[in-house]
């Protein structure tokens, strides 16, 4: 690092009365939001966390970087997302371990065939190389299946992993060598509205003054929406994650299956598994604790799934939150309700794949006034207010691949 | 000098003799006794590697918590070799080693290991991005550790879910926990005690023949607790604290046990000599010394060093004498140990005392200093604080945590079963845990309330315990029946009170912080608001000598951190606890942070006024289940949960 620092890399020194940005939230939102502001010369901006960055959601995903997504429009900006986190080493001069382990959707049921094979279909229109696999090829790029469910294919891509806390190392080390100030542990209390919009962030340390917040909160979006009068949809749902005592290479992509119910494995470079089968009725509300039931569940499906897994010690377990909208698609730019509100939130579990992307396009929002092709998909007033959410929440292709489209 | 068996000894005469191999060498053993054991009789001192540098470990703990002994056995990874029975054709190898761990080629980046700090990796390799993709291929390759065996399995039977309901659950079968039980029990509480032990008999006989006699013996304990009516169920491991559930796994069953009161005895961990070389094979526990020589007939060292002081190591250094081993040196104070000198075992160590550095030449240093458990503890979101370099859970008299539904008895309380006056408040602890009202619910609120604890100390209450009381006073379930019993309780700990009073009181509220002394070769914790240094000490459970952190001695057994490391990242602005544990790996690896919290919470500081972290007064990140590691295979289960609930 040869650039002298010009802030802290934690500002942990009094608060500032004023501040033309203040972005509530030190995730990958809020962090690259920050990053992208300094780069087009806004830097009276400060990033406030009432914990440590990547504290949140940020710190406890899996990290994966998929660019095939189920719909035509999200792999557009999915496939802008992963070049974007290829280029992040260079442009960060930080190394975030991105790596092309491939990604698989494991198919068991004929349905999930019939539908993945037109989704092939779309990804090769649009230039997105996956490749659908027969039983047999499945087996053979992931032996740790055999044995288990018998399963009816695959579609494979050459998705990438991150180290998530190295894209937050990376992100601070960049600001600290910007004015550009990260603030943690620091509450937002009260926004307070004034005629002409946003006035201040009220914090349990006191007020900053400004005309525009960005709400980064991520599990938090909503209560921070609340503060401000400002109505939004999401909801945030725990996710929990287990990760096991590091094995040697073994498994050849990162993971998915959404039959019967939803579930993941991958290992990571340092050779852990990690894993997770999703509670398909788990409550919305702010809940990061861990639980028992999660263990058992995961075990007993993915036991059946690669039996070799059972003989893996799970070490770790923990919890973090998607931040869910009703199109599972996140919020991303200012909203009528509220002059200078702005939001970078309801990632749906996204946010460590399209932050960077859309953060960037935000900024060109914000300092340029002009709103990019791919913003116009997460407009955040796009829905009625309190706009119920789907009905089938458990099956994930009801959820992100509606047959309508 | 290798170790021996010794000839003559009981075991000698008792076993049959097995043939296995490890790493495709034939190796005889006799049957039934662990793995390590054998390996070690069989001049394999060297049983693993570590993950980052690859340096050499052996046996240790000898109770399946480090971690150092594990190998692959009969095609599964990571499997704790001193907890494996060894028998006719089993079939075991060194894992993360080229070729071997016995000779591990790639111990050779332990050489350029001091300019390889956890963050290497991503300072490396940023362009071009072929380039970068190659390297991660080649970490990817040094990664991992054992080997995951393709292919299917027998189907798995899976457990059933059983839930009960006891009012007391005593969480360890040593002495404390039987005391602790018989002390509910005789209350009338419905009590159950949990023994992750499958033959708890055995470590009973080892504890009654390391400690002076407090009273009935272990046997006798045990025996007295079943005819008070304690369900005492050995060979189920507790799993979690899941919000007052105590989870724990049974050969045939899931346990869900939600008890009115929970008495964690789960006794303490080794603290390894937090100096250079003080993870070798040849540096063991005491503990583990008398299990070798005593029930094992094994001499694991000819010429010893004994290091501490305390009844287990006297005992094991009887032991190695009356085995025909010499004691060369000790017992020397652990602050008297510099440094332990060997490659790829023991050859010698680094003493340092009035006559100044003197190395001796020995194959074995023994140590017994120890530290208390504190996973149930933590687990549960309870108060610790430090009394000396030590942290132990803040209790009152009786036991009582300030999180109103759990106790800590016996070692894990700071208060290891010395005497009569230690043995009397165990089993006090258990009549206040039968105190506590009927089951209660146990709700989110209690976290906070012992979270809310922690506020004790900026109130600069002098009496911790008594906050901790004031904590239980606060819970809507504690009946009046409850506070009186534990004041009966206080009362009739009697001298175990005074002891208490240090634990509780000492280092409450205090802001401490670390700095690296850079031109030092010790690392001191300073103390914010006095700006008076402190070193950074290393007491144990019971009354040892601090012993400074040496800058390079390894404090994380799992990821090879160095203590000048933990240093560095608090420097460099990292400066939360929850940053440094992520940036260094400390607290992440298989042993879960067991053998590193102690010297992570010292050389980690108090974390910044704001911090997120947990107010638990340890500095520490939030813990994380389980409290073990658990094979996938065993949380199968035949009634599995479609929704989490879990935080019930």
């Amino acid at each position: 690092v040869t650039t002298p620092r010009t802030s802290a890399l934690l500002d942990r020194g009094s608060l500032p009365r004023s501040a033309d940005v203040v972005i509530v939230g030190a995730g990958i939102a809020g962090l690259s939001l920050a990053r992208e502001l300094a780069a087009r010369g806004v830097r009276d901006v400060v990033v406030v966390e009432r914990g440590y960055p990547g504290g949140g959601a940020t710190g406890r995903n899996v990290a994966r970087i998929r660019a095939m997504q189920l719909t035509e429009e999200l792999t557009h900006v999915a496939r802008a997302c992963q070049a974007k986190y290829d280029r992040m080493a260079e442009e960060l001069g930080f190394n975030v371990l991105f790596y092309r382990l491939g990604y698989a959707w494991v198919l068991y049921e004929a349905d999930e065939v019939e539908r993945m094979r037109a989704i092939v279909e779309m990804h090769h229109r649009i230039g997105v190389a996956s490749r659908f696999l027969t039983p047999d090829e499945t087996l053979r790029r992931l032996p740790i299946l055999r044995g288990g469910d018998p399963v009816a294919g695959a579609v494979l891509h050459d998705d990438a992993i991150v180290h998530h806390d190295a894209v937050v190392w990376a992100h601070l080390e960049h600001l600290a060598r910007t004015p550009i100030r990260v603030i943690p542990g620091t509450a937002v209390l009260a926004i307070v509205r004034g005629d002409r919009g946003v006035e201040a962030v009220e914090t349990d340390r006191g007020r900053i003054a400004t005309r525009a917040v960005v709400n980064a909160a991520g599990g938090w979006a909503t209560s921070l929406n609340t503060l401000a009068g400002v109505r939004a949809p999401n909801r945030p749902h725990r996710r929990e994650v287990l990760v096991t005592a590091p094995l040697r290479r073994t498994i050849e992509a990162a993971v998915t299956f959404y039959r019967p119910g939803e579930g993941w494995f991958n290992q990571t470079l340092r050779g852990e598994i990690v894993m997770g089968v999703v509670d398909p009725v788990e409550p919305a509300g702010v809940e990061q604790r861990s639980s028992w039931a999660f263990l058992r569940r995961t075990a007993t499906l993915m036991t059946k799934k690669a039996p070799p897994l059972a003989d893996v010690a799970v070490i770790r377990q923990w919890a973090g939150m998607y931040d869910i909208t009703p199109d599972h698609q996140p919020l991303v730019g200012p909203t009528r309700q509220l002059d200078g509100w702005w939001h970078a939130n309801g990632w749906s579990g996204r946010g460590m794949l399209l932050g960077p992307y859309l953060t960037e396009l935000l900024a060109e929002r914000f300092t340029r006034g002009l709103s990019p092709a791919h913003l116009a998909m997460f407009d955040p007033d796009r829905f009625e207010p309190d706009e119920p959410r789907d009905e089938d929440e458990t099956d994930y292709y009801a959820r992100y691949a509606p047959r309508s489209r | 000098v290798p170790a021996r068996r010794v000839t003559g000894s009981a075991s000698d005469a008792a076993g049959r003799l097995v043939t296995f191999t490890f790493d495709g060498h034939e190796v005889q053993g006799i049957e039934g006794e662990p793995l390590a054991a054998s390996l070690l009789a069989a001049d394999r001192p060297i049983l693993s590697r570590s993950f980052r540098f690859h340096r050499p470990r052996g046996l240790m703990c000898s109770t399946g918590q480090c971690g150092w002994c594990e190998c692959e056995v009969d095609g599964r990874p990571a499997v704790r070799s001193c907890r494996v029975p060894v028998r006719e054709g089993l079939v075991a190898r060194g894992e993360h080693a080229l070729p071997s761990v016995d000779r591990d080629l790639l111990s050779l980046v332990g050489l350029v290991s001091r300019w390889i700090p956890p963050t290497f990796y991503h300072h490396r390799f940023l362009r071009p991005r072929r380039m970068r993709k190659r390297y991660l291929d080649v970490i990817r390759a040094m990664g991992g550790r054992g080997r995951l065996r393709p292919g299917p399995r027998e189907p798995l039977p899976g457990r059933p879910r059983r839930q009960i309901e006891p009012d007391v659950l005593v969480v360890g079968g040593g002495r404390a926990g039987l005391l602790a039980s018989l002390g509910a029990a005789e209350a009338g509480a419905r009590v159950v005690l949990i023994e992750a032990d499958r033959s708890p008999d055995e470590r009973w006989r080892l504890e009654t023949g390391t400690e002076p006699d407090p009273g009935p013996a272990m046997g006798g304990l045990r025996d007295a607790a079943a005819a008070a009516g304690v369900e005492i169920l050995a060979g189920v491991t507790a799993a979690g604290w899941y919000d007052g559930m105590i989870a724990a796994i049974g050969d045939d069953a899931h346990l869900e046990i939600r008890a009115g009161a929970v008495v964690a005895a789960t006794g303490s961990y080794e603290r390894v000599p937090q100096i250079p070389g003080g993870d070798r094979p040849g540096v063991m526990a005491a503990r583990t010394v008398a299990v070798l020589v005593e029930r094992h007939g094994i001499l694991p060292g000819e010429r010893a060093l004994l290091v501490g002081d305390g009844r287990e190591l006297e005992r094991a250094g009887e032991l190695l004498r009356r085995a025909g081993g010499s004691i060369e040196s000790g017992p020397v104070p652990t602050a008297a140990l510099v440094s332990v000198e060997g490659e790829r075992r023991v050859t010698g160590a680094v003493i340092r005392d009035d006559r100044g550095r003197r190395t001796v030449a020995v194959d074995l240093v023994v140590f017994a200093d120890r530290t208390p458990n504190l996973d149930l503890a933590l687990a549960a979101g309870a108060t610790v604080a430090r009394s000396g370099a030590t942290l132990t859970p803040v209790v009152d008299a009786a036991g009582r945590t300030s999180v109103p539904s759990l106790f800590v008895a016996g070692a894990a309380a700071g208060r290891p079963i010395i005497g009569a006056a230690e043995a009397d408040a165990a089993r006090a602890t258990g009549r206040a845990a039968a105190g506590r009202a009927d089951p209660v619910q146990v709700e989110a609120g209690q976290v906070d309330a012992g979270r809310a604890d922690a506020g004790q100390a900026d109130a600069g209450q002098a009496d911790a315990g008594q906050a901790a009381a004031e904590a239980g006073r606060a819970d809507a379930g504690q009946a009046d029946a409850g506070q009186a019993d534990a004041g009966q309780a206080a009362a009739d700990a009697g001298p175990a009170d005074t002891g208490q009073a240090d634990a509780g009181q000492a280092d409450v509220g205090q802001q401490t912080g670390a700095t690296a002394d850079d031109a030092g070769q010790e690392i001191g914790a300073t103390a914010d608001d006095a700006g008076r240094a402190t070193a950074a000490t290393a007491a144990g459970t019971g009354p040892h000598a601090a012993a400074p952190i040496a800058r390079g001695a390894i404090v994380c057994f799992c990821e090879d951190v160095r203590a000048w490391e933990i240093a560095t990242e608090r420097a460099a602005g990292y400066d939360d606890p929850e940053l440094i544990k992520r940036r260094t790996g400390a607290l992440t690896g298989p042993c879960q942070g067991k053998y590193c919290l102690q010297a992570f919470s010292s050389l980690a500081g108090a974390p910044p006024r704001r911090s997120a972290a947990p107010r638990n007064g340890a500095a520490l990140p939030t813990g994380r289940p389980p409290l073990r590691p658990i094979r996938l295979g065993d949380l199968v289960a035949v009634d599995p949960d479609a929704g989490g609930g879990g935080a019930t």
